[in-house]
């Protein structure tokens, strides 16, 4: 398709009729696009008669090469130094030109266009958010003043659960164990016995659980021997590892 | 067995900074540190180094997960005294080329005759060797066309236009009331290597 390409463009300057109008030594730019000519794709890689082959560096004696690169040097300054003067003779024609002043006074006039416009959006937002803003800090105050009273209020609060607190407490060290009535605790303690050994049942019935005679002294029965693997297993002593 | 390189000759020799500097006592602060890539001027190039730091990636764009490139890792910033062909070209900070491997540690009793000044001390400072004129001629032709075109607007007063001379590297360029030591013309010059002239017929 791309090969073809010259053809084809002569094909169509043809039909237009552009073919009748120029003469073939001055024709139309029938050139095809140079920049896509057909190669290789990059990710092919290099080509296997080419891979091991050593470029060979050219080297010149070192005066010479001094020579070329003053040479070189010279010649970029002065094109770059006459490209940059044509660019600003150029420029200069074209600013002074009535077609670019036209141009540089509209784009003037729609800058301050929209430097008015945008001046004009921010007054009016800076209004709304004037207002907005002084509706914020009022609300900020009246919530921050009211947190104080809830802060106060809540601080009596916990003085009287405190206070509470330290009544029952003084309550209760009135029956407290101190150095002095310990003594008289122990022999009490040691007075007064409790059995703690019983089941209550669902309906509230205490059963008594160790054997006591009328007395309160214990009177247990004769242990029976039994052999240990008529037990349940869950009294079973455990198994010893061989381990 | 041997081993044989093909392909293009890489222009590094030598150790990224960091591998170099990683290693000294003290970041190697007080060392010298030499660029392969400047060994091919006849003037010894070589670096001091007075500092160093570490580059954060806190300045780059981040990535999540986070990228970390190579060359980012094996990058430094060191300040130095930097000696370009045998002129001091003050300090500067060193970052962007430290991760190339072309850096070379000078030992300490070899810096003395590698740098060819004592040590501790700096060759002199840089210089530019001429004063450049800020205007040169045209080439032949266009002066003509210009001087034509001067003439048909009739602003012409026999004043030689003169062509601006856009400097790109860094020179020194003659100020107000100072007269610079060189012209530019479109001219050949002075030729380095006569020899290549000498057999060119002048009429």
């Amino acid at each position: 398709m791309l090969r073809s390409g010259k053809t084809l463009l002569k094909k169509s300057a043809f039909v237009i009729g552009l073919d009748s109008v120029s003469s073939p030594q001055n024709a139309v730019c029938i050139q095809p696009s140079r920049g896509l000519r057909p190669r290789k794709p990059a990710y092919s890689g290099i080509a296997k008669t080419k891979l091991f082959r050593i470029p060979k560096q050219t080297v010149h004696p070192p005066d010479e090469a001094k020579e070329m690169q003053r040479i070189a040097n010279h010649y970029r300054l002065y094109i770059r130094s006459i490209s940059d003067y044509f660019v600003q003779v150029n420029r200069s024609h074209a600013v002074g030109s009535q077609e670019a002043g036209k141009e540089v006074e509209k784009r003037e006039a729609e800058w301050q266009d929209c430097l008015m416009r945008n001046k004009q959006w921010n007054d009016s937002i800076a209004l709304s958010r004037n207002e907005r803003l002084l509706k914020e800090r009022t609300n900020k105050q009246e919530e921050i003043s009211q947190r104080i009273l809830d802060e106060a209020k809540q601080q009596e609060l916990r003085l009287q659960a405190i206070e509470e607190i330290v009544r029952i407490e003084k309550e209760n060290s009135k029956s407290y164990i101190t150095p002095e009535n310990i003594d008289q605790a122990i022999a009490e303690a040691l007075e007064s016995k409790r059995d703690f050994n019983y089941a209550i049942d669902l309906k509230g019935y205490k059963f008594v659980g160790r054997y006591v005679d009328a007395t309160g002294c214990e009177d247990l029965p004769d242990v029976e021997e039994s052999d240990e693997d008529s037990l349940p297993s869950l009294f079973q002593s455990a198994p010893v590892s061989s381990s | 067995m041997p081993y044989e390189f093909y392909g293009k000759a890489t222009p590094y020799c030598g150790k990224a900074l960091w591998e170099i500097l990683g290693n000294l006592k003290n970041h190697g602060v007080g060392r010298i540190v030499v660029r392969n890539q400047f060994k091919r001027y006849p003037e010894p190039s070589w670096y001091r180094i007075l500092k160093v730091e570490g580059l954060s990636p806190e300045g780059r764009i981040q990535a999540c997960p986070p990228v970390i490139e190579l060359d980012e890792v094996r990058r430094v910033r060191a300040l130095v005294d930097s000696v370009f062909r045998g002129t001091y070209r003050g300090q500067e900070w060193l970052a962007w080329p430290t991760f190339k491997p072309d850096f070379n540690l000078i030992p300490k009793e070899e810096e003395e005759a590698y740098t060819k000044v004592k040590a501790g001390e700096l060759p002199k400072s840089f210089e530019f060797s001429s004063i450049l004129p800020t205007h040169g001629e045209f080439p032949p032709l266009l002066r003509e066309l210009l001087i034509r075109d001067l003439k048909a607007q009739g602003t012409y007063n026999g004043e030689e236009p003169m062509l601006p001379i856009s400097f790109k590297n860094p020179v020194r360029v003659a100020q107000e009331g100072e007269a610079p030591t060189v012209r530019i013309t479109p001219g050949l010059g002075t030729p380095v290597c006569p020899r290549l002239y000498d057999n060119i017929k002048k009429n």
